[in-house]
């Protein structure tokens, strides 16, 4: 009679795996996908928003305007 | 006394299969000596190539290709059997696609010339045409990755003295992106370079393109453009990504059947 300590015993779980697919898990795809709309988003709006005037920065030479 | 006899002749014995065996159990560079003490003591045994075979597979565990390859010909130059000598030929055509020389696999595979059927006319057949698809996405990443690259570059030289401080676009992205890097660092190498690649070298087009529209005025098909380069560059980096890192296949799998 074999013994019930005997049995091979379960050593790790890992739920909503399947082992036998290729695909991408929900939290890779998440990263990766969100990760790229997020910079996309972040063009566009940078885009869309300036470009209306020219911002100064600080210790920037200025520009002298022509004396007329 | 008898023990040393008894170990040098089974050191010398001439059962391939034993000796497959015990250079399985041991530790690779071990098992590999092993076999090499086999080889050198039968030269003219007839399944040589068999041992040079096994041998060329653990260098290519190993990655040492062109060791793995010098076997390959040894093994070929010992007159294998037919079927054998396919096993060569697929095994040296894994090696260049293991190595990422994707059109020398493509080629490989394609002159392997199998009896249509097989085994190794069927895997040959399926390894091609990933090869070939691999050396294809190579070529369009690389004309790809140069045309960002001038656009890039071309940013980088007008704005390079306007660059400090970050412009806001980097200051509302950074933690987010950080947070996705941080969250990637728990995935498996590939998987985790290419969020990091999407997450950084976006972080990074942020940079230059806010420096870059802080400084300049902009007009409606400027800014189309700008839109257009915005799509373009984004696209761009999430193709490289996924490309460097292997996952064509894991992403086309995702789209086609669903997320795991």
């Amino acid at each position: 009679m074999k013994h019930l300590d005997d049995r091979p015993r379960i050593l790790s779980v890992r739920f909503g795996v399947n082992p036998n697919s290729s695909s991408l898990g929900i939290d890779v795809t998440f990263l990766l996908f969100g990760g790229a709309a997020a910079v996309l988003s972040g063009l566009l709006l940078s885009v869309l928003l300036r470009g209306r005037h020219k911002v100064e920065l600080h210790g920037e030479p200025k520009t002298t305007e022509p004396k007329s | 006394m008898i023990a040393l006899v008894a170990f040098v002749l089974l050191q010398a014995g001439d059962d391939f299969e034993q000796v497959e065996v015990e250079a399985v159990q041991l530790p690779l560079e071990q098992g590999l000596a092993r076999m090499d003490a086999f080889i050198a003591q039968h030269p003219g045994h007839a399944e040589i190539a068999r041992a040079l075979l096994w041998e060329a597979q653990q260098r290519i565990t190993q990655e040492h290709f062109d060791d793995a390859r010098a076997l390959l010909d040894r093994a070929q130059q010992s007159k294998p059997d037919a079927d054998l000598g396919f096993d060569l030929a697929l095994t040296r055509a894994d090696s260049f696609a293991l190595e990422r020389r994707f059109t020398d696999a493509a080629l490989a595979y394609e002159s392997l010339n199998a009896p249509p059927g097989s085994r190794w006319a069927l895997q040959a057949s399926l390894r091609g045409a990933a090869m070939r698809g691999e050396s294809a996405r190579h070529g369009v990443m690389n004309v790809v990755a140069a045309i960002c690259a001038l656009l890039i570059g071309a940013r980088v030289v007008r704005r390079r003295r306007v660059l400090w401080p970050p412009p806001e676009e980097v200051m509302w992205s950074a933690p987010v992106l950080l947070a996705l890097c941080l969250a990637a660092l728990t995935r498996p190498a590939t998987e985790r370079t290419a969020v990091l690649v999407v997450c950084l070298g976006g972080l990074g087009l942020l940079w230059l393109t806010g420096a870059d529209l802080r400084q300049r005025t902009l007009r409606r098909w400027a800014r189309l453009g700008e839109l257009l380069q915005a799509v373009f560059l984004t696209a761009s980096l999430l193709f490289c990504a996924i490309v460097v890192s292997d996952l064509w296949a894991r992403v086309a799998d995702t789209f086609a059947a669903g997320t795991e």
